[in-house]
């Protein structure tokens, strides 16, 4: 086991190296670089250039990267073209409000996933049954980015029930503690469903179709056969032997955590790690992309890497093998 | 039970399939306006859906909007538009200048049909993740193949590269093929390829590994036949099945992504209309003229369900064996 | 009395004249019962140091408010070039040989930390404004002053290396940085912490920065200690960041913002409309172009040139893109400004024409399009991706120039590439635009010495109009040199190396509320002190 997860880090690192590399090597060959606009004539070129050797960037790339790395070694990411801070500070101030969001998302997919899939499982073929698979797959087939722009018009617009962009209501930081709580959760809600309801729709169906296979199988006949109630079967033997599954499909949705919240991060002005890394690429901020891409490769990497190692805890045989 | 509703599932998918396909290829011919037209973006802006106007076309080539028209003595017409009476002459009119038209999907800030535009959408959108799709499942097949039997070193290499781009952000993807190939159409569909054939290889691969111990190739093997037509007369079609039932649902993702790249303004960009920028468009005026974002998402919605019904039932009928669990 | 002093005297007294103005219109309230005014941004603040934020427009003038400058350049130059009221100085003057300028500043003006505002503050300035370590976006502003001196706590003089036009202006730009604080700091390393410029702010304007949350919102708070009595009326003004016009609209028709600046054009009509709200247009210090690349053969020639701005129709554009909240561009030097030649005869749209002198030039229509030994005249037309008013322009001009039979390809492409494309000439046209300053300096763009690593994107080269420009910044009264200007723009006008496409209005919206606000083309929220909300009725 030791090895074989010494053996799996190694794999992680060499596909994280790989990917900043090719970011790297992309970022700096593409055709123009970091600068902004020409339309402010008082900006002359000469300082422009001034920037780019401030930056590093009239070093040969080579020698370029070769820093690249060895800082990215130590932990180091440079500074920010754009905004002049440390990438670390830059990346950290987002993150939170994207983890808040991405675990928010994360707690409707699995809250609305498990119950609706244990739903459709119980009565597999029912009339009840083929409506959820319909509606988990129209569910399924709505992009987050619309399901969040309608959201806000029925539920800001229309009837205004939850704001429509920010984290936080003018003036919440003189709230008490608890109501700025509930500012912060109504903020939630529309971008988190937004996010959360397609996913929740996918779980749902998986869920279903591993809980059918298994309420199939021997152990749970006998279960029954003892005399085990409906409901104490459902939940008790047959979703826990479908736990395994569930657990690498956990992990998996861990690795696209960071990746998922763009497209509505950019419709409710969720000032997150995805707004930042799509401001970093328009004003080609090096530093900001390489970091940033790091993060998310890390993440889809460790991801799978959790995927598996739940897989074999939740399933002694894929541990023996 | 299960089969019906399988068989229904593919019905309902490939119904509605056919059904965006003939009306993307009909497109141009079903309205009266090329996508890109701006009818009169002053009088003609942001019409609710339904609207009537009466098209009048002038002799230098521009439409005006009006809301009445009535005939002048002499040839020329008094209009009514945006509440204001206009007289024009004869001399200002095209040939047979009165068209009424009904906006049956509204129109947009510039006065452009917003059916006219969602109709150009559907085909871009369509054949961006059709040729899409189709580069990713040639380059997924080839690369499954060469891991599957290039032995254990090539494989290795192989699914390596596919783990990394499996890695690789695509947003920076998109804006880099952008800066390096101009964004637009062809760029749109090499990111989307480019993401997209990991997936195939997998699944090829996989396939192909569960094949080979089989027994009837064994038995192909012990004939005597040459790898090659091994490969090419019982192993590849046996193992493309799946591949294709994968294709469909893969089809629906590809369109999703797509837009989700156009709404960012990564993807297909304006003037030529894809469903994702027509979001986009939308966005700016979703409390004023709700119409403008709400119908091409509803036709995005539309098109990925058909595809992701299209696929479902075909692997409840082709491929009882992995049954998507649902 | 030197000229200059005698102009800022002059322009003092219609401040207070202006200030009077709005006082018999309505009393504003004591100035302790201010309140909290709601703006929307569409950005957020990049740092508070403006020497390190290159061309955000916000930042910049946020930074304004937190930072004054010596003097306050006023919107007047309409009726002539740059002019002055007291900042932080209360007087300036000029010497006779025009190479110095003296600026005393106001007796008692302390940071929001109690500490002494100095002459020592004005030229530790200088110095962070002038290190290469520093890089500050306009440094280039500075190359003509040679010192700058400590006379006295509250004198200081700076000297330049030779009398111009627009020395005032230069000596002006930037706002008076804390010594006794930042000046702890190496230059070398201020580039790399903006953060550090945040938790060491020490202000000397109006307002104090009272909260920052990036990417959410600025919160400015009345600063105690400024040096204006009574002043701000504010309490707080709090920028709210709402990277969307449409959402920004919908929250100040719901009541939840005050000042929205940046409304679009198409629904400027509704706000004026609506007896809740109030309008405020002002012309902004933009144009927008396109660049016809002088060194592709097929634009050398000033006939064809011509023709194109004969082919397109400017007066359509302002229509659709900006509903009358523009007007077409004439000459690059604003025609809202003192220095705009009024006898220039502007280009119509005329196909007819436009057609007469393409065959003239020897370009003949054949199959619906035009050809010259065996070329068609077509090219490419970039622009900046994600520009929607401009993309949507080239889309026009596109139509409109195929009607002449000319065949437009369009490009819109991503702008670090655009630019890039532009500075090494490789391009055909290219739409694009200027913010300018009131300097009325047109050498960046059209000086033939510009093409090579400047802004001269299309290589347009005219010894004429190299030694006018010359001329005009050489000057030491800038109002002498319109007579120059005036023969500049004639010869810009006949040659057409631009094709002025149109000069913009920017429209901000507010409460009825909203008392005294004067948003204008130097300064959305000039004089934002005197801002002040009408209690409800």
């Amino acid at each position: 086991m030791g090895r074989y997860l010494l053996r799996r880090l190694a794999a992680c690192l060499l596909l994280v190296w790989l990917v900043l590399t090719g970011t790297f090597f992309l970022l700096h060959l593409a055709p123009g670089g970091p600068g902004g606009a020409l339309e402010d004539p008082r900006i002359p070129s000469e300082q422009r250039l001034r920037w780019r050797e401030l930056w590093g960037l009239d070093e040969p790339l080579a020698a370029q990267y070769a820093r690249f790395l060895g800082a990215a070694l130590r932990g180091e990411w440079g500074h920010s073209f754009q905004h002049h801070r440390p990438v670390a500070a830059v990346v950290a101030g987002a993150l939170p409000a994207t983890l808040l969001l991405a675990g928010a998302a994360l707690g409707v997919e699995w809250t609305a996933g498990l119950l609706l899939g244990v739903a459709a499982a119980r009565r597999p073929g029912s009339l009840f049954d083929e409506l959820l698979r319909f509606l988990s797959l129209l569910l399924y087939s709505l992009p987050t980015f619309w399901l969040g722009l309608m959201a806000v018009l029925l539920f800001s617009f229309r009837w205004p029930l939850f704001p429509p962009s920010h984290l936080a209501s003018v003036g919440a930081e003189a709230l008490p503690p608890l109501a700025r709580l509930a500012d912060l959760g109504a903020h939630l809600v529309l971008p988190a469903l937004a996010i959360g309801l397609p996913s929740a729709a996918a779980l749902a169906r998986f869920v279903r179709g591993s809980l059918v296979e298994t309420l199939g199988q021997e152990f749970v006949l006998a279960a029954r056969a003892r005399g085990l109630s409906g409901r104490r079967v459902l939940w008790g033997h047959a979703l826990r032997a479908s736990l395994a599954p569930l657990s690498q499909l956990f992990g998996l949705s861990l690795a696209f955590l960071l990746s998922g919240t763009l497209a509505v991060e950019v419709v409710f002005a969720w000032p997150g790690i995805g707004r930042v890394t799509f401001d970093a690429l328009a004003a080609r901020d090096y530093p900001v992309v390489l970091a940033t891409t790091a993060l998310s490769a890390t993440m889809v990497v460790l991801g799978s890497l959790v995927a598996d190692l739940l897989l074999a805890w939740a399933d002694p045989r894929v541990r023996r093998a | 039970m299960r089969e019906r509703g399988g068989r229904r599932l593919l019905l309902t998918g490939a119904g509605l399939a056919a059904l965006l396909l003939a009306a993307a290829l009909a497109g141009p011919a079903l309205l009266p306006h090329a996508p890109d037209t701006q009818l009169d973006p002053v009088a003609a802006r942001h019409l609710p859906p339904g609207s009537t106007r009466l098209l009048v076309t002038l002799a230098d080539g521009r439409t005006l909007a009006a809301e009445r028209v009535a005939p002048l003595p002499g040839g020329g017409l008094r209009l009514t538009r945006l509440g204001r009476e206009q007289h024009l002459a004869a001399s200002e009119l095209a040939d047979a200048p009165v068209r009424p038209t009904r906006f049956l999907l509204g129109t947009d800030r510039f006065g452009r049909d917003l059916a006219a535009r969602l109709l150009a959408g559907a085909r871009v959108s369509l054949a961006v993740g059709l040729a899409a799709v189709a580069i990713a499942l040639t380059l997924g097949i080839a690369a499954g193949s060469v891991a599957a039997l290039g032995g254990r070193w090539l494989d290795g290499v192989v699914m390596r590269i596919a783990d990394a781009f499996l890695a690789f952000p695509r947003l920076f993807l998109a804006l880099a093929a952008a800066a390096f190939l101009g964004p637009g159409l062809p760029t749109a569909i090499a990111v989307l390829a480019a993401t997209g054939w990991m997936g195939v290889a997998r699944l090829v691969r996989a396939e192909l590994l569960s094949l080979e111990g089989r027994e009837f190739a064994f038995a192909a093997r012990a004939s005597g036949l040459p790898a090659g037509r091994i490969f090419l007369r019982h192993l590849l079609p046996n193992a493309l099945t799946p591949v294709f039932v994968d294709a469909a649902l893969r089809l629906g993702d590809t369109i999703l992504i797509e837009a989700s790249l156009s709404f960012l303004g990564l993807g297909i960009q304006p003037p030529q209309a894809s469903w994702g920028n027509l979001i986009a468009d939308g966005r700016d005026a979703l409390a004023s003229a709700w119409w403008v974002a709400a119908f091409p998402g509803a036709a995005l919605v539309v098109a990925v369900l058909a595809f992701n019904l299209l696929g479902e039932g075909l692997r409840d009928a082709l491929d009882p064996r992995r049954r998507r669990p649902c | 009395m030197s000229r200059a002093l005698r102009l800022a005297l002059l322009c003092a007294g219609a401040l207070a004249a202006l200030a009077a103005l709005g006082c018999t219109r309505e009393r504003p309230p004591a100035a302790s019962s201010g309140g909290t005014l709601v703006v929307a941004t569409l950005v957020d603040l990049q740092g508070v140091n403006e020497l390190l934020s290159s061309d955000n427009r916000f930042t910049g003038e946020i930074l304004e408010l937190l930072f004054p400058r010596l003097l306050v350049e006023l919107p007047d130059f309409e009726s002539g070039p740059p002019s002055f009221a007291p900042g932080l100085a209360e007087s300036w003057e000029r010497s006779e040989d025009g190479r110095e300028i003296l600026f005393r500043l106001r007796p008692g003006l302390v940071w929001s930390d109690g500490e002494p505002l100095t002459a020592a503050d004005v030229r530790f300035t200088f110095e962070a404004q002038t290190s290469p370590e520093v890089a500050w976006s306009y440094a280039h502003a500075k190359e003509g002053i040679e010192s700058v001196e400590v006379l006295d706590d509250r004198t200081v003089r700076f000297r330049f290396r030779e009398p111009y036009a627009t020395q005032l202006l230069d000596a002006n730009e930037g706002g008076i940085l804390p010594r006794h604080v930042w000046g702890e700091r190496p230059f070398a390393s201020w580039r790399e912490d903006a953060d550090w410029f945040r938790d060491h702010l020490v202000v000397s304007g109006p307002f104090l920065l009272a909260a920052w949350r990036p990417a959410q919102e600025v919160v400015l708070a009345r600063n105690p200690r400024y040096w204006e009595p009574g002043r701000p009326r504010l309490d707080r003004v709090v920028f709210r960041v709402v990277p969307d016009q449409g959402a920004q609209l919908a929250q100040l028709l719901g009541g939840g913002l005050d000042f929205v600046l940046g409304v679009p054009p198409a629904r400027a009509a509704e706000i004026a409309a609506n007896p809740g709200l109030q309008l405020f247009p002002f012309w902004n210090r933009q144009y927008d172009y396109i660049v016809w690349n002088t060194r592709r053969p097929l634009f050398a020639d000033t006939a064809v040139r011509r023709a194109l701005t004969l082919a397109i129709d400017r007066q359509e554009l302002v229509d659709a893109l900006w509903f009358g909240y523009a007007r077409p561009a004439l000459s690059p030097l604003l025609s809202s400004s003192w220095a705009f030649h009024r006898g220039l005869e502007p280009w119509p749209y005329d196909p007819a024409a436009a057609r007469r002198l393409l065959d003239a030039a020897g370009w003949v229509e054949r199959d619906g399009g035009r050809v010259k030994d065996g070329e068609r005249f077509a090219f490419d037309l970039l622009t900046n991706a994600g520009n929607r008013v401009r993309v949507d322009a080239a889309v026009m001009i596109q139509a409109q120039l195929a009607r002449v039979g000319i065949e437009v390809r369009l490009r819109p492409i991503d702008l670090n590439t655009l630019n890039e494309k532009a500075l090494a000439h490789d391009f055909d046209a290219m739409l694009s635009g200027w913010g300018i300053d009131t300097s009325m300096d047109l050498r960046f763009a059209f000086h033939s010495e510009e093409a090579e690593g400047g802004y001269n994107f299309g290589g347009y080269a005219n010894p004429e109009v190299d030694r006018l420009i010359e001329e005009v910044q050489r000057q030491r009264d800038l109002a002498a040199a319109k007579p120059l200007l005036d023969r500049l723009q004639e010869i810009l006008h006949e040659e057409q190396p631009y094709t002025l496409l149109w000069e913009p209005q920017r429209l901000a919206a507010g409460r009825a509320a909203l008392r005294d606000a004067q948003p204008n083309a130097l300064a959305t929220f000039f004089r934002l002190e005197e801002w002040w909300l009408a209690p409800p009725p």
